[in-house]
């Protein structure tokens, strides 16, 4: 069967390089509020707000940049392996991939749920961050699983 | 729905990783079906009766809970 919208395979290293680093440096980075003084540069904004300022709509702004950058290798990353064919890929395969982005779908909506009616305050705002890269991690570790379990199931088979 | 895989294989005396390079799949789902555990595409089962030379009905049956 012909998978369609998938990477090839050689992506998934690709996004492991990507992710395991940007997880690492996120994990410090989230936890000493730390950012990299030379990210500091001027993007373009389409809309840009803070709480006593007034607002600007597509224009230059400074920011800096190591939340965006290290958000953008971890979605990439996370796709990139998540997306991409494995080394055999066959019809097998992609309803093990479907399962498991349902099963993470309704995991990750659960906590969540479960979060919006425990959490409040910035809390909540942390975890709305964590959110953002949790569905695919979810995936991931669930996904990843299976295809262990099944490799662990053929070697006691001829 | 049940099969019987892994007889025909015995019959024909090859093994999973033989099966499944025959019709371009990955051992794990021979194993999965052989398990019952993974019902195959119209695709997949004319591939694996036309490897064992058979109809897919002689292969492939209903089961109870189908």
């Amino acid at each position: 069967m012909k998978t369609r919208f998938l990477f090839p395979h050689s992506f998934k290293r690709m996004g492991w390089i990507m992710l395991v680093p940007a997880c690492i440096v996120g994990f410090f980075v989230y936890t000493l509020d730390y950012q990299f003084p030379f990210l500091d540069v001027k993007v373009f904004a389409v809309l840009d707000s803070f709480v006593f300022s007034t607002s600007k709509k597509f224009a230059m702004t400074t920011n800096n940049i190591t939340d965006e950058l290290l958000g953008i290798f971890i979605i990439v990353g996370s796709l990139f392996i998540a997306c991409s064919k494995e080394k055999t890929e066959d019809e097998f395969i992609a309803q093990s991939r479907l399962e498991s982005l349902l099963w993470a779908t309704y995991i990750n909506y659960s906590l969540l749920l479960f979060a919006m009616i425990f959490v409040y305050g910035m809390d909540f705002f942390s975890i709305l961050i964590f959110n953002m890269f949790t569905h695919l991690l979810i995936f991931l570790i669930r996904f990843n699983y299976i295809l262990y379990k099944n490799n662990k199931a053929i070697q006691y088979e001829k | 729905m049940k099969n019987n895989i892994r007889v025909e294989r015995a019959i024909k005396n090859i093994t999973q990783d033989e099966l499944a390079k025959l019709i371009g799949v990955s051992r794990q789902t021979i194993n999965a079906m052989e398990a019952n555990k993974y019902v195959p595409s119209t695709v997949l089962s004319l591939k694996i009766a036309k490897v064992f030379d058979k109809k897919v009905e002689d292969i492939f049956s209903l089961d109870e809970n189908d």
